[in-house]
């Protein structure tokens, strides 16, 4: 979308995505947008490193799919902290 | 045998308001509970995702946003080159109801069930319009 106030934060501010498949959309619309691109994040490779987690419903994750967030959650601090 | 075209529903993929999560949820159990619906991703839409910009040219959409930025519509619009059948925005229906503005962006509370279920009714009646409309 042409938001331009929202395209000159992330071209201002450091932006980590977090995609849930491959087509990867958030990473791809931050650089469409000429973004600071931190750091991305793939859900699916958080499972795959995960393997024993197994989320729930898109409506209810459950408790794999809290702990998958969680995880998911201390990836970006990491990014961000490495950012620092 | 006549395959009918099923209308999509395109909901807010905003995480920044709890409306968006509301689009979402009454968006899911629709389509959890009627064959004649399916959704397209907004932003692999928007991305440029060619399949979703074909369904949106070639079926009837109806958008649900989150708020007044109304995103999805403007989306549909913008790279669908048509106008979504109807756009729904939860803040408004939020504002005709009286519900209480939702607090959580990840987690339905009990007070946010009867905003879901209101969106849920305006969704239903608006696909019911589309296709009488057909």
């Amino acid at each position: 979308m042409k938001n331009e106030g929202t395209a000159q934060r992330i071209r201002e501010n450091p932006c980590v995505t977090i995609d849930g498949c491959v087509a990867q959309c958030a990473k791809k619309n931050v650089e469409h947008h000429g973004g600071k691109l931190k750091g991305g994040i793939k859900i699916l490779d958080i499972m795959r490193e995960n393997r024993g987690l197994r989320p729930g419903t898109v409506l209810d994750i459950g408790p794999d799919g809290e702990k998958l967030a969680r995880k998911t959650a201390e990836k970006v601090v990491k990014i961000i902290g490495d950012q620092n | 045998m006549k395959i009918e075209p099923k209308i999509g529903l395109i909901s807010c993929s905003g995480e920044g308001l709890s409306e968006g999560m509301i689009s979402r949820v009454a968006t899911r159990k629709i389509l959890e509970k009627r064959n004649d619906v399916m959704t397209i991703c907004l932003p692999l839409f928007l991305a440029g995702g060619q399949e979703e910009r074909d369904f949106a040219k070639d079926n009837p959409c109806i958008t649900i946003d989150g708020c007044e930025k109304m995103c999805a519509a403007k989306g549909v619009e913008m790279y669908g080159k048509v106008q979504p059948k109807c756009s729904i925005v939860i803040s408004e229906i939020n504002k005709k109801q009286g519900c209480s503005k939702p607090k959580s962006k990840s987690k339905i509370e009990s007070e946010d069930e009867k905003l879901v279920e209101e969106t849920m009714k305006v969704i239903n009646q608006e696909i019911e319009n589309v296709k009488e409309r057909k």
